[in-house]
């Protein structure tokens, strides 16, 4: 007998030979630290192309001239993730470290070539690889029967595909050919359609004579199908189709016509009800589908408070029609009268009771629904779980129904049974933090109501706190034990050895260098591995504009040392940008823009800018630097030539004329969190012409002048927002300081303050508020400031009541000449009225005086109301401003329409 | 053994000594030579016949269901938790034996289960038949992930 069993048994060993596939392991691997320290003087990598060898010998952690052979095995597993390797050796010979390394080939571009019948991008779309891919030459003969295939598929069967690998434009770059000669197509020579001739000769696109392309004919079954489906049938079967010596046939089933029809409905219409059914999903139409249906019905009626509505179908198929007639009873519709909750064997205090009706789907006054009392007897019982009561149980709710009044009353009736509390929580083994603090950790205590959600919960977020310490393996056994009413919570804690960062590999930038993602670490080698570091630095590198995916992870070990992988994907470095807006100063504007975001793959940006309207027009070349000389501070460097025409609004009479040349270069460095310092030096050669003779107040005013000037300036930002600040403060204070010392031709000091304050008052108020100042004196030879200097209000962003730079003192002829100081102030209240549309009430108030003696607090006020339509670059904006304090032959407000809020 | 020690001769004569290399990749995990080694002297201390090529196999099947496991997230204190994890989740338990393959088997092996009802041995048939499901469907999984995963092997001398 036992040996007949250990028969039987021995079936199952055979049966055990899976693991064959996967032997399991005795001893995993070689073992980290282990083996003969080498001693080496020199380096040599041989084949290395594609990344800088300072990478290379930092991932294989090649420094000091000594190392452990396995090490050496971690390093070339670490190099190995860049994936750009196909192998790396490594050897030793008299202390030379030998390193040869054959890397994989980039393919740089797909050229395809003789395919005249279909297009590059949908034989692109069919290969298993891609440009900026690595190339896999396993692929290749995968390549040319996908497209082999395709060819067959759209009509040419005869196609013959030559596939080459050539070099590419870098060393590890490979170009791949693709030469097609598509041979002739096979076209049909006559159509058959089976069971439904018809509608094919008077409407098919297909036709004999064309080329038997199987996508054409597909996408033509896709067109019937739906044809059918307009004309009422439910499940029309086209297909399948045959192609024989050039007769192409199809089948084609149109099936049954399906009519719905509603008896007894009059509080609810047939259109609503027609939304509530659903026979499309269904593939055929049967007793049990129909059911369905008009149970759908009745909760749908339920729902509406029809507590008593009854639906009867009935089904009637006749030749190709089937007929579906749903009888609805409706019967009256019924309110919740009022809801009771009565304890049965125990009690509950009234507090708890209240709580629990809060919970409750059904409510005095709401419409009754039949359906939601089981529900709310799981919501009752799940509540009380939640408190403690861990056995707590629903009686059969009481429903008492008046017909006449049309109200329900509900007595809900739970059996709450003991309740339990935590009596102790003993915590074992923990060591690097004591039992105090993971009991705060936890977020229970002794007392508290018990229950297994809250538990769970404080278990994750004890092993949450671990892993922040760098605990990634440690574990979490709960126990619990009930002693006199009185539930004993039991932890043992495995707290394992704590995982420090260790090297980190980027890979997936293939024209952006290493360092550009390195400098933006957040972390250091050798710091705690802490997971919540990641988001910042995923955001950190979303913000250099140089990719589309960014992936960080720690890659899987046991070890206490965790390398992170950086995988990115980047953008194309090449930007064109074109636009065009109208605005009711200068009509119609536009701009181009070409910019290229990575030059040498160091983040670094050139961008070249047209800016054309009848009033303004402007060509620049811009260049930023992130990392100033390795720091993180960056640089920008501006050229522009520009010529402005300024115009009142009112007179279409030109103020002056501005052609302007000028170089500019700044540097900005983060100082704080949210503050922002920046000095910028910039030369101008403004000439002035064709200016109003009532707004020249210096010589300065016309003519060519040049303006050298520095400007210091701080910016502090804790916006939530850029574009739709919800709350938070936007300050910023710049001087800027022009002087013949610094050869320029004019002396000015001009100091320009602004503050804004956004707070969210509701989910759907935002009030903003804005305090904005100008203060500028002329020094040396120079009073008044010259005019392409001077302050203006007026306009879209300034005292919404007054046309564009209208605001101020004018001159003898009327015309705004501008000061030297000015104060605008604005109060807004941002308001969301439906979806992505807002309504916007304000009020601004401000002033321009010539001098800064002149100031004061005589200032301009309007109000206004404006819509906001939010997009993704921030709100289209439609304001219209009224002046509050209209003057003699000013209009009484003013339209503006723009981008983005005012402040 | 005799592959190691004609790679390592070979090495010595003509390149200094070889510390170490790729012996197989699968993506962009590498399994090098040091680290096969070890792999090949242990599981041949229970599986004495296996041969390189299949150790080398078997090694890059285990690389295959464990990158698919740290995919899924899942957790294990070891690599043998996690493969035995992710081969409950995603074959066994998808394998349903029914009474009816239990009865044919019975039947087929009736000469040797003489004198054993079928009662006696059904859970013990249950269980051979679920691990010889497994392991079919084990196989066409871990061919579906050859196919889509690059995967290159290099046991002879660089």
């Amino acid at each position: 007998m036992f040996r007949r069993i250990f028969k039987a048994d021995s079936l199952l060993l055979i049966g055990m030979l899976f693991l064959l596939l996967l032997l399991p392991l005795p001893a995993t691997g070689a073992e980290k630290g282990t083996g003969e320290v080498l001693h080496y003087s020199q380096t040599v990598i041989e084949g290395l192309t594609s990344m800088e060898r300072n990478e290379f010998m930092y991932l294989m952690g090649l420094s000091g001239g000594k190392v452990k052979e396995s090490d050496i095995s971690e390093g070339i597993k670490r190099v190995f993730r860049k994936g750009l390797f196909d192998d790396v050796s490594v050897w030793i010979e008299d202390s030379v470290l030998r390193i040869k390394v054959k890397e994989r080939m980039l393919i740089g571009k797909i050229v395809i070539r003789g395919n005249d019948a279909i297009p590059g991008k949908k034989l692109l779309k069919r290969l298993p690889f891609h440009e900026r891919e690595i190339l896999r030459y396993d692929l290749l003969p995968r390549a040319k029967e996908a497209l082999k295939e395709y060819y067959a598929f759209r009509g040419y069967p005869d196609a013959e595909i030559n596939l080459e690998v050539k070099d590419g434009e870098r060393p590890n770059m490979v170009r791949i050919d693709i030469l097609i000669s598509e041979g002739n197509p096979e076209r049909i020579r006559m159509i058959d359609i089976e069971g439904y001739p018809d509608y094919f000769r008077a409407n098919m696109k297909i036709s004999a004579g064309d080329i038997y392309d199987q996508e054409a004919i597909e996408e033509e079954m896709v067109r019937l199908k739906d044809y059918f489906h307009k004309k009422g049938y439910h499940s029309p079967v086209i297909g399948p189709y045959t192609f024989e010596d050039g007769l192409l046939t199809i089948a084609v089933n149109p099936g049954m016509k399906l009519v719905v029809r509603f008896e007894g409905n009059t509080s609810v219409g047939d259109g609503d009800l027609m939304e509530v059914i659903d026979f499309d999903s269904a593939e055929k139409i049967d007793e049990e589908v129909v059911d369905e249906n008009a149970s759908r019905i009745l909760r749908y009626y339920h729902r509406k408070g029809f507590a008593r509505a009854q639906v009867a179908p009935v089904l009637r198929t006749a030749d190709d029609v089937t007929e579906i007639t749903f009888f609805v009873y409706e019967g009256k519709r019924y309110t919740v009268g009022d809801v009771k909750i009565k304890p049965v064997g125990g009690s509950l205090d009234n507090t708890l009771l209240e709580d629990l009706k809060g919970v409750l789907s059904l409510r005095k006054g709401g419409l009754y629904n039949p359906d939601s009392v089981q529900e709310d007897e799981a919501r009752i019982r799940d509540f009380l779980k939640a408190l403690g009561y861990q056995k707590a149980v629903t009686e059969e709710t009481g429903v008492e129904m008046k017909e006449e009044a049309g109200d329900v009353y509900l007595l809900f009736l739970p059996r709450p049974g003991p309740r339990y509390t935590i009596g102790e929580i003993i915590i074992q083994g923990n060591t690097v933090m004591n039992t105090e603090t993971l009991r705060g950790i936890m977020g229970l205590k002794k007392g508290d109501p018990f229950n297994y959600v809250d538990l769970f919960e404080g278990r994750r977020r004890i092993l949450n706190s671990y892993r922040e310490r760098g605990y990634l393996s440690a574990d979490l056994r709960l126990g619990t034990k009930l002693l006199d009413g009185k539930v004993r919570i039991m932890i043992k804690v495995r707290e394992g050895t704590p995982s420090r960062i260790g090297k980190t590999v980027v890979r997936g930038n293939i024209d952006t260098r290493t360092e550009v993602i390195l400098r933006e670490l957040n972390y250091r080698e050798g710091a705690l591995a802490d997971y919540r570091l990641f988001p910042e630095l995923s955001k950190r590198l979303y913000e250099t504009g140089l990719f589309n995916d960014v992936n960080i992870r720690m890659i899987e070990g046991e070890g206490e040392t965790r390398d992170v992988l950086i995988e990115v994907k980047e953008r194309k470095p090449g930007i064109f940008e074109f636009g065009f807006g109208y605005s009711e100063y200068e009509k119609m504007r536009g701009f181009l823009s070409l910019s290229y975001r990575n030059l040498q793959g160091m983040n670094r940006r050139v961008t070249s800018m047209l800016r054309l309207s009848k009033l303004k027009q402007m060509l620049s070349v811009s260049y930023h630097e992130p990392y100033l000389m390795g720091k993180k501070i960056r640089m920008n460097a501006l050229l522009s030539g520009s010529y402005r025409e300024e115009r009142s609004l009112d007179t279409k009479k030109t103020r002056y004329k501005v052609r302007k040349y000028l170089g500019e270069i700044s540097i900005e460095k983060k100082l704080r969190k949210h503050l922002q310092g920046k000095l910028t030096y910039s030369y101008s050669l403004v000439n002035t012409f064709d200016v109003a003779p009532d707004v020249v107040l210096s010589k300065e005013d016309t003519g060519t002048l040049g303006i050298s000037a520095i400007m210091p300036a701080l910016l502090y930002d804790t916006r939530d927002d850029l574009f739709e600040p919800r709350r938070g403060i936007l300050a910023g204070a710049s001087l800027k300081i022009a002087s013949s010392y610094l050869l320029g031709e004019t002396d000015f000091v001009k100091l320009s303050i602004e503050g804004s304050l956004f707070r969210e008052l509701t989910r759907n108020i935002v009030l903003a508020l804005l305090v904005k100042t100008g203060l500028a004196e002329g020094f040396m030879d120079t009073t008044d400031l010259p005019i392409v200097e001077r302050f203006f209000l007026g306009g879209r962003n300034a005292v919404r009541g007054f046309p564009q730079d209208e605001l101020g003192p004018r001159g003898e002829d009327g015309t705004p000449t501008g000061g030297n100081a000015s104060f605008m102030t604005s109060v807004e209240l941002r308001t969301r009225i439906w979806k992505n549309l807002g309504l916007v009430f304000f009020f601004d108030a401000g002033n321009v005086w010539r001098r800064i003696s002149d100031m004061d607090f005589n200032l301009r006020k309007t109000a206004g109301i404006g819509i906001r339509y939010t997009t993704p670059v921030g709100p289209l904006r439609l304001d219209y401003g009224h002046k509050l304090d209209r003057r003699e032959g000013e209009s009484g407000g003013e339209i503006h329409f723009s981008i983005g809020h005012a402040f | 053994m005799v592959l190691f020690l004609g790679v390592l001769l070979q090495a010595g004569i003509l390149e200094g000594r070889l510390v170490d290399r790729v012996v197989a990749s699968i993506n962009d995990d590498a399994i090098t030579l040091r680290e096969f080694r070890a792999y090949y002297d242990s599981v041949r201390v229970v599986t004495p016949e296996i041969t390189e090529g299949e150790a080398i196999q078997t090694l890059i099947n285990r690389r295959l269901i464990l990158h698919e496991a740290e995919r899924m997230n899942l957790e294990g204190r070891t690599e043998e938790e996690k493969i035995q994890r992710y081969i409950g989740i995603r074959i066994r338990s998808f394998v349903k034996i029914r009474q009816e393959e239990i009865r044919e088997f019975y039947r087929e092996h009736a000469g040797r289960f003489r004198g054993l009802s079928l009662e006696d041995v059904s859970d013990k048939i249950e269980r051979l038949l679920i691990e010889r499901e497994v392991n079919r469907r084990l196989r066409e999984h871990l061919n579906q992930l050859r196919q889509k995963t690059y995967i290159k092997v290099n046991l002879m001398s660089p």
